[in-house]
């Protein structure tokens, strides 16, 4: 549908509101509703937001090395000296070091393959920035890789196939241990999590 | 179609809808193949996360909804995904649930099929050789569908051809003999070839496994196989494509 045959008269709206439609889960009455919300708004705050768009597009690159997205090259965890080099830990998604940065229970770089195979998908280790880790891991070889990538079937399949391209080397490759969420209920938990979850189980 | 209903199901795939659903295809053991909302599953306490995995065989409890049908119970028959699974496992298995869906229309039933699923997706977590296992789901698959290849006779003068010139033709569905080749596009099929396919038509899934083929012939199933299926559904398979590039990808390393 033409821009035009939206709202005759406001093409700038119409504009808007199909713009909004693009974005992954914003339906057409959704795009209408944050459009007029926008319209309603505050000049400053519209400017600041468009402007936080463009800055996004302008300015936001993948670092060199962590292939994490970052506005300086090499991004802060990256060019970090406080960090410890022997540990490197391979997540999905660059929401998923915002997760794991939140614990503070980690000290050491990542590696961002921006998505994780998936067979039925056809997401192959190609489309993933897995080359760079290779290419990385090769240079600088850390003493631990850790892969951190989604406990579902896309994030096993990933583990297993980076284990596979790694064996025969003396870097030692974990996973993040499976198990019972907090808040979780016992008798909800499926067979395959409490199997792990015992095989895990520690003294207190 | 009651407004609560429970039943077996295989997870085929998902895709994520929102911030935390999931829109699930799944082949049910009643009523087909479905496509149902899991409200929640992606927050870490949801009642359902880890149940509605692909390749996992479950039992559902599923609510008409005004739209779509919903998710609202799921218990574990069995799991594709245990510790010991291989890369190849979960290659084979995608292959599998791929396949169910491609074979299969929305809300019609078809429990032979679904207990091959089932049962093939059992045998590919534990047998050694999984390529001679994925050759047998795809012939009982064809065969469950009514696309069986012809095997014995020439398809067009019906007249048993000679053992060393044999062509396979996916337009015709099975062999021609030298004197017919020319009535469909078809290819030379090996004489080893055609009796092991006859082989796995006919044979149980565990017999499947203790069949021994030469790399050339296990390539020549492969190819005829795979290209068939994908013939009879008219589309390009995403986990053959992806097994493709794999290959190819892996030769650069």
């Amino acid at each position: 549908m033409e821009p035009s045959q939206f709202l005759p008269g406001a093409l700038s709206v119409s504009r808007l509101i199909q713009a909004f439609n693009r974005l992954p889960g914003i339906g057409p009455k959704s795009a209408q509703r944050l459009t007029y919300h926008l319209i309603r708004m505050d000049e400053d705050e519209a400017y600041a937001l468009s402007e936080a768009i463009r800055d996004v597009k302008e300015k936001i690159d993948f670092c060199k090395i962590c292939q994490n997205i970052t506005e300086i090259n090499p991004c802060g965890i990256c060019s970090d000296s406080s960090r410890d080099p022997s540990k490197l830990c391979v997540v999905e998604e660059p929401l998923d070091v915002l997760a794991l940065e939140r614990t503070g229970a980690y000290s050491g770089l990542y590696h961002v393959l921006h998505g994780a195979i998936s067979p039925m998908n056809n997401i192959g280790p190609n489309d993933l920035r897995l080359n760079d880790l290779l290419s990385r891991i090769s240079t600088l070889p850390p003493q631990e890789l850790i892969i951190a990538t989604n406990p579902n079937l896309e994030g096993e399949a990933t583990a297993m196939y980076i284990n596979g391209l790694l064996e025969g080397t003396n870097m030692a490759v974990t996973r993040l241990a499976k198990g019972l969420p907090m808040g979780g209920d016992l008798e909800y938990a499926d067979p395959s999590t409490l199997y792990q979850a015992f095989e895990g189980r520690k003294a207190l | 179609m009651p407004h609560t209903y429970s039943t077996e199901a295989i997870i085929l795939r998902h895709s994520s809808v929102g911030e935390t659903d999931r829109l699930i295809t799944l082949y049910t053991k009643d009523y087909g193949k479905l496509h149902a909302f899991a409200r929640g599953i992606r927050k870490p306490n949801s009642k359902l996360t880890g149940y509605l995995e692909p390749l996992n065989q479950v039992n559902i409890l599923i609510a008409q909804g005004r739209n779509l049908p919903l998710i609202t119970q799921a218990d574990m028959i069995k799991g594709f995904y245990i510790p010991s699974t291989t890369f190849e496992a979960i290659v084979s298995g995608c292959y599998i649930a791929d396949c169910l869906d491609a074979f299969t229309l929305e809300g019609v039933e078809n429990k032979l099929l679904y207990d091959l699923g089932c049962s093939e997706l059992k045998q590919i977590q534990t047998v050694k050789n999984g390529q001679t296992q994925l050759r047998y789901f795809e012939l009982q698959l064809l065969m469950i569908s009514g696309y069986q290849p012809e095997l014995e006779v020439c398809l067009y003068c019906r007249k048993l051809p000679q053992r060393h010139s044999l062509y396979f033709s996916f337009e015709a569905g099975g062999i021609l003999c030298r004197d017919c080749k020319n009535q469909f596009d078809c290819f030379i099929i090996s004489a080893t070839s055609t009796k092991a396919l006859r082989y796995l038509l006919k044979t149980e899934t565990q017999n499947a496994q203790k069949m021994l083929m030469p790399d050339e012939v296990h390539k020549e199933l492969a190819y005829v196989l795979t290209n068939y299926v994908q013939f009879v559904v008219d589309r390009r398979l995403q986990s053959l494509t992806f097994a493709r590039h794999l290959e190819k990808w892996e030769s650069t390393l």
